[in-house]
């Protein structure tokens, strides 16, 4: 993947600052934000790799996780669905 | 000529044996002195022709093998030296089933799914009442004639959908974990069926969702103060997915429980037991496998991962599970840790009503008071989740 290619990641904020107050400088450092998830100290963005990298630095920035997709699982192989 | 003695039905008698006690027949007097038990009394049965391999005089007890009217005989004997035994004939023990008469076989009856009936919810007089519990999945048929007097909220996360379930996974989860028990037609399906339900629609019509929809899923459901969240989603992953350690630990922080499906990527009728997946091996998400309806572990059901909190936390039923569908077909039986989860889930609800108990305290009680299935830890966590009775209130 090239690192100017843009995706979605979360951006997990240490404990001790609420995501509401840090919004600013994520999108001061190039991210898009798209959610903020106060009760979980979270926030959902876009941006490259690059932007995800610098965000990776901010010392209220606990971890960036590019984003992952997930199924539902009431469908397996093998298994009769009517 | 007997002592008082009343047989059991776990107990048959052996013919032609009897156990001797030389003691005081009034419990409350001391026994007879140890010179008695270790000189005489092996002395009187020896005259008597019976063996002393069998007698043991720290217990002034003997085994004898006897004639009835040669044992009377001898009991007289034995009264005449001031030694007068006991007798009771010798008994077979055998071991006793589990408490509850717990079965190891089900099938859906005309009250109850099988599910319902494996997990003791048929018989559990707590229903979920006052307990919020969020489903995040694929929405949810909210005109679903059996949740009409229901109180149910619901909410899409995912772009360009409404709340309502065009897949039927997350009607059917629902209708495990929060359905009626006595439904207008068919089996009872639900465990918690007076709990409040949230719909969260985190997956789209093609049963699919991302970190975007899920997490946003998981924080309305605290805002809204759910005590329970089941989510019957995961990803084939071994790699534990950072925001879900977050999100698990700031449930738990929050009195709210994450209960999430172990993953259905084993086979293990072809030898792989495969691995339980993101997000269910986060460190504080309650991981479910699925068992079938005689509680063997089902083919599919994924087995513990070697990281922290890939462990399998406790099982539910999961194969062949009949609960509500969407439109006019209503009702539909299908298979997964997608259905072991929401009766866990359920389970849980009722365990959240009878104790009082939220988060860890609650995460603990459920792993405390799940059913052994005599099947390894890394399969099914502590066994088959229990409905609290209304003997179990606390």
């Amino acid at each position: 993947m090239s690192s100017a290619q843009v995706q979605i990641y979360v951006i997990t904020v240490v404990a001790t600052v609420a995501p509401e107050s840090i919004v600013d400088e994520l999108q001061a450092h190039g991210l898009r934000v798209k959610q903020v998830l106060a009760a979980l100290g979270q926030i959902i963005g876009e941006g490259s790799e690059q932007v995800a990298a610098q965000l990776r630095g901010l010392d209220a920035v606990e971890s960036v996780d590019a984003q992952r997709t997930y199924r539902a699982l009431g469908d397996p192989p093998d298994e009769d669905q009517s | 000529m007997f002592s008082n003695y009343s047989p059991s039905a776990a107990a048959t008698e052996v013919p032609d044996r009897f156990v001797l006690i030389f003691d005081a027949p009034d419990a409350t007097a001391p026994g007879i002195a140890a010179q008695a038990r270790e000189q005489q009394v092996p002395q009187l049965l020896s005259e008597q022709g019976y063996s002393i391999s069998e007698y043991y005089p720290a217990l002034g007890i003997a085994v004898v093998t006897s004639k009835a009217d040669q044992l009377e005989d001898f009991r007289q004997r034995c009264a005449g030296h001031q030694l007068p035994p006991s007798v009771v004939p010798e008994l077979v023990y055998r071991i006793l089933p589990e408490s509850g008469s717990a079965t190891s076989s089900y099938t859906d009856n005309e009250q109850f799914t099988w599910g319902l009936q494996a997990v003791g919810a048929d018989l559990s007089t707590y229903t979920g009442k006052g307990i919020n519990v969020a489903v995040l999945d694929t929405g949810f048929d909210a005109t679903h004639p059996d949740f009409a007097s229901r109180t149910v909220t619901t909410k899409s996360f995912v772009e360009g959908e409404d709340a309502n379930d065009g897949h039927g996974h997350g009607t059917h989860c629902i209708g495990t974990s929060c359905g009626p028990r006595t439904p207008e037609q068919g089996p009872g399906y639900g465990v918690a069926s007076e709990a409040n339900i949230f719909a969260g629609k985190v997956l789209g019509a093609d049963g699919s969702g991302s970190d975007s929809t899920i997490l946003a899923g998981i924080n309305w459901a605290l805002e809204n103060k759910c005590e329970i969240i089941s989510m019957s989603l995961g990803a084939d992953v071994k790699t534990v997915h950072p925001p879900y350690v977050t999100a698990g630990r700031r449930a738990l922080e929050l009195g709210s429980l994450i209960i999430a499906a172990a993953g259905n990527n084993a086979q293990r009728s072809a030898g792989n037991p495969g691995f339980v997946g993101a997000p269910a091996n986060s460190p504080y998400i309650m991981a479910v496998a699925a068992l079938d309806s005689k509680l063997a572990v089902a083919d599919f059901s994924a087995q513990a991962l070697a990281v922290e909190g890939g462990e399998v936390n406790i099982a539910g039923p999961g194969v062949d599970i009949y609960s509500s569908w969407p439109g006019a077909q209503r009702y539909n039986t299908i298979s997964g840790t997608s259905m072991a989860t929401p009766h866990v889930a359920g389970v849980a609800a009722l365990l959240a009503e009878s104790t009082g108990l939220r988060a860890q305290e609650l995460w603990d009680k459920l792993v405390a008071t799940a059913r052994d299935v005599s099947l390894p830890a890394q399969d099914v966590g502590a066994g088959l989740a229990q409905a609290p009775t209304s003997s179990e209130g606390s």
